[in-house]
């Protein structure tokens, strides 16, 4: 008696549109539930920092005007002398190309989009906007230049 | 009399010469001669080989250097070995042969040998040249003329190498990374000849021409195959243009098929 | 044909009806374009799936991978040259194609759809060079993967474009994903509904011009000529291996030069915005029916040459003539 009454009270139209809407509620769920698992799988960990020296020239190899590049790890370094022996990041901070060394001017320049930087690594014409990132370089009492990141 | 050796002693001017411009000051000639050497490229001067001397610098005949014990005067006997002290892969070479035993010999001795200038002229040591090698061998090996042949032949293929290296350089120039060409075994052949050329001319200062022919004639065939094959391949490639014209004559074709089939269709 | 024809409702019949059909002569243009364009994304699939086979997509292998096609691997030159020919043509005629039907207004209703598909076709079209050209990972490649890298940090985009902080091993894994699996699926799906598209709208009949048949066939069959003329006479190179100590001064593809100009003195970010507006733009277009957008249009496009042109010319010589960094005359 009871279930005849709570029948005729729902009409049919609004039970056949809540249905639809259960079923396509839940296929879309599922799908949810099939692609949930992608942007982990696409974004992975941020990679581990590994600290890495390497060792550059002689001293005495290096005059002023001159430079040198080398990997230090896996970062492209490059070291010059314009009076004091500094090491930066090769990449340009524009769009990462590798900057190359002009002895003459005392200035490094980017091939790429024509980034100018000053010996300091400080920006001076040209898209790049933030400085070159410096690398820690010593020269050990046997007259190596050692450059780390 | 006493005072004047005194005087004597005390106007002798005598310097210990230890640096190669005060050598060049009285020996221009000599240092001419070892500047526009190997020697002088590499910076090898006089102080290098003859050591430092004191030297009487007011003395106004004979020999003023005092020849102390610093002082080498290069005596054939012990030439090798002094030139060995930097050139060690030559004079390990040179050890077990009968060259090397006669340097060690009395200048009574005819066939007494002089050692590495007797190829390598002093001051000058340029790279020895064949000919006047060739005839420098006569005067001992005047009975074994076959000595003189195996030597002679050993370095006219040394020679025929090192001019096959310079033509692959050039051919691998022009080659290296071009569409179709294969220019990897050239590079290595190529790199291997030069190790052998290199190998070669070290060696061949133990005289044993025959055992070494066999390395170098491998060498040699090697680049020589790389070679032939390079350019065999680089005239295939320039024909590919033949092979292009039957499939340009088929594309032709195949238009031509499809306008009268167009026109069959319409009409 | 007629066995064919009862399993699937195509008969030859109707075939025939349909290459009988006369084209006028404007409605045969984009035939005949759109023609050598299918032709041309066949001729890649088969020579990019071919080239899959050898290719080794790490980032210390990838360039002695192409090296030895190019060497080693009997014709393998034909199949590269064809590939990147084949990539040339393919970005010429589909901007032609698009740059038609936007000249003649026809992206307006019924053509809407039309004109969308197209569009989004041009990106992947787009979204393939970038992609491809990294992949051989020469000088040219190397510096795609550079600027792709900090184009894509710019927005937000790094980790998901790179697999990681920088242009690395991770980022060709997905590049070569992209440009053989994700792009060619989408763009065939998409090219499979466009040509849908055109065929359910028929064309008015016309007592004189060309047949269908002869548009498609020629047009076709030249198609093939000029990639093997292209590709035997003009065959492609590999420029020397990526050196992450140095950069060489290589310009980008052609299809690029704008955005590499306009990189000299805009941002990463602010490119990357200026296409994102240009192609959401050209997406909208349909729906803002108003006179300017061709002005708007046409300076766009007047814009993109002009960087083109600059970018090309910069950092040359010709004729004796010095062109500076932003490609104007420059005394040496």
């Amino acid at each position: 008696m009871a279930a005849s009454c709570y029948h005729a009270a729902v009409p049919d139209e609004t039970r056949r549109s809540f249905l639809d809407a259960v079923l396509w509620t839940s296929l879309a769920a599922t799908a949810g539930a099939c692609l949930a698992p992608v942007p982990f799988y696409l974004l992975p960990p941020a990679d581990a920092r590994t600290r890495s020296r390497a060792v550059a020239r002689k001293r005495d190899a290096l005059p002023v005007g001159s430079h040198c590049t080398l990997m230090v790890g896996s970062t492209g370094a490059i070291v010059v002398n314009d009076g004091t022996i500094r090491a930066f990041d090769i990449r340009c901070t524009h769009t990462q190309a590798p900057v190359t060394w002009d002895g003459k001017a005392m200035r490094f320049v980017c091939r790429m989009h024509g980034a100018v930087f000053a010996s300091t690594g400080e920006p001076l014409s040209g898209p790049a906007k933030a400085p070159l990132k410096p690398l820690s370089v010593e020269v050990t009492s046997g007259g190596d230049v050692v450059v780390s990141d | 009399m006493a005072f004047l050796l005194l005087a004597s002693l005390a106007l002798a001017q005598v310097e210990r010469i230890d640096r190669d411009e005060r050598c060049v000051e009285c020996h221009v000639d000599e240092a001419d001669v070892v500047k526009a050497s190997v020697h002088g490229a590499a910076k090898v001067g006089c102080v290098s080989c003859h050591g430092a001397d004191d030297v009487n610098l007011s003395q106004k005949s004979g020999n003023p250097h005092r020849k102390t014990s610093t002082f080498r005067m290069y005596r054939r006997q012990n030439l090798a070995e002094d030139c060995g002290s930097c050139h060690i892969a030559e004079l390990d070479a040179m050890r077990p042969t009968g060259h090397f035993k006669a340097t060690k010999w009395g200048n009574d001795q005819p066939r007494a040998m002089r050692g590495c200038v007797a190829c390598h002229a002093h001051h000058e040591t340029a790279r020895a040249e064949r000919g006047p090698i060739i005839k420098s061998c006569q005067p001992c090996h005047v009975e074994e003329p076959r000595i003189i042949t195996d030597a002679a032949e050993w370095s006219e293929g040394m020679d025929a190498l090192s001019k096959r290296l310079g033509e692959a350089a050039a051919a691998l120039a022009r080659f290296e990374r071009r569409p179709g060409i294969n220019a990897r075994p050239l590079k290595e052949a190529h790199a291997a000849g030069n190790a052998a050329l290199a190998e070669g001319r070290i060696a061949q200062h133990g005289l044993g021409f025959k055992a070494m022919e066999a390395d170098r004639s491998r060498a040699a065939g090697s680049l020589d195959a790389a070679y032939n094959r390079l350019t065999s391949d680089e005239r295939a490639f320039g024909r590919r243009w033949v092979w292009l014209m039957p499939f340009l004559a088929l594309v032709l074709t195949s238009m031509i098929l499809v306008r009268t089939q167009s026109r069959r269709l319409t009409s | 044909m007629g066995w064919f024809g009862e399993r699937t409702g195509v008969s030859a019949a109707s075939v025939r009806e349909r290459m009988a059909r006369r084209l006028a002569p404007s409605s045969a243009v984009p035939v005949v374009t759109g023609t050598a364009l299918v032709v041309l994304v066949l001729t890649q699939a088969v020579s990019g799936s071919l080239l899959a086979m050898y290719y080794k997509p790490a980032w210390d292998r990838a360039h002695a991978s192409v090296e030895s096609i190019l060497a080693a691997i009997p014709l393998g030159w034909l199949v590269r040259s064809v590939h990147l020919w084949g990539a040339h043509l393919i970005l010429v005629l589909s901007l032609a194609h698009l740059l038609r039907t936007f000249w003649r207004g026809e992206y307006r209703a019924p053509g809407d759809l039309r004109w969308i598909v197209k569009v989004l076709l041009l990106a992947i079209a787009a979204g393939l060079a970038i992609t491809g050209q990294v992949l051989p990972l020469d000088a040219e490649g190397h510096g795609g993967a550079l600027v792709a890298g900090s184009m894509s940090r710019a927005v937000g985009a790094g980790r998901l474009v790179q697999g990681g902080d920088e242009p690395g091993d991770f980022m060709l894994g997905r590049f070569f994903a992209a440009h053989v699996l994700w792009l060619p699926a989408a763009g065939l799906a998409l090219l499979a509904g466009h040509l849908a598209l055109v065929a359910r709208r028929a064309p008015a009949e016309v007592q004189a011009g060309p047949t269908t048949l002869e548009c498609v066939g020629l047009s076709g069959l030249a198609t093939l000529a000029v990639l093997a003329l292209l590709a035997v006479f003009a065959p492609a190179g590999l420029g020397p291996a990526a050196n992450p100590l140095e950069f060489k001064d290589e310009k980008p593809l052609w299809f690029f030069l704008p955005a590499y100009q306009s990189l000299k003195f805009l941002p990463p970010l602010a490119v990357v915005a200026g296409g994102a507006v240009f192609f959401a733009g050209a997406l909208a277009l349909p729906f803002v029916a108003k006179r300017w957008i061709r002005v708007a249009g046409a300076v766009a496009l007047s814009v993109a040459l002009l960087l083109g042109t600059a970018g090309a010319l910069s950092n040359r010589t010709i004729a004796g003539m010095h062109f500076n960094n932003h490609g104007l005359p420059a005394s040496r």
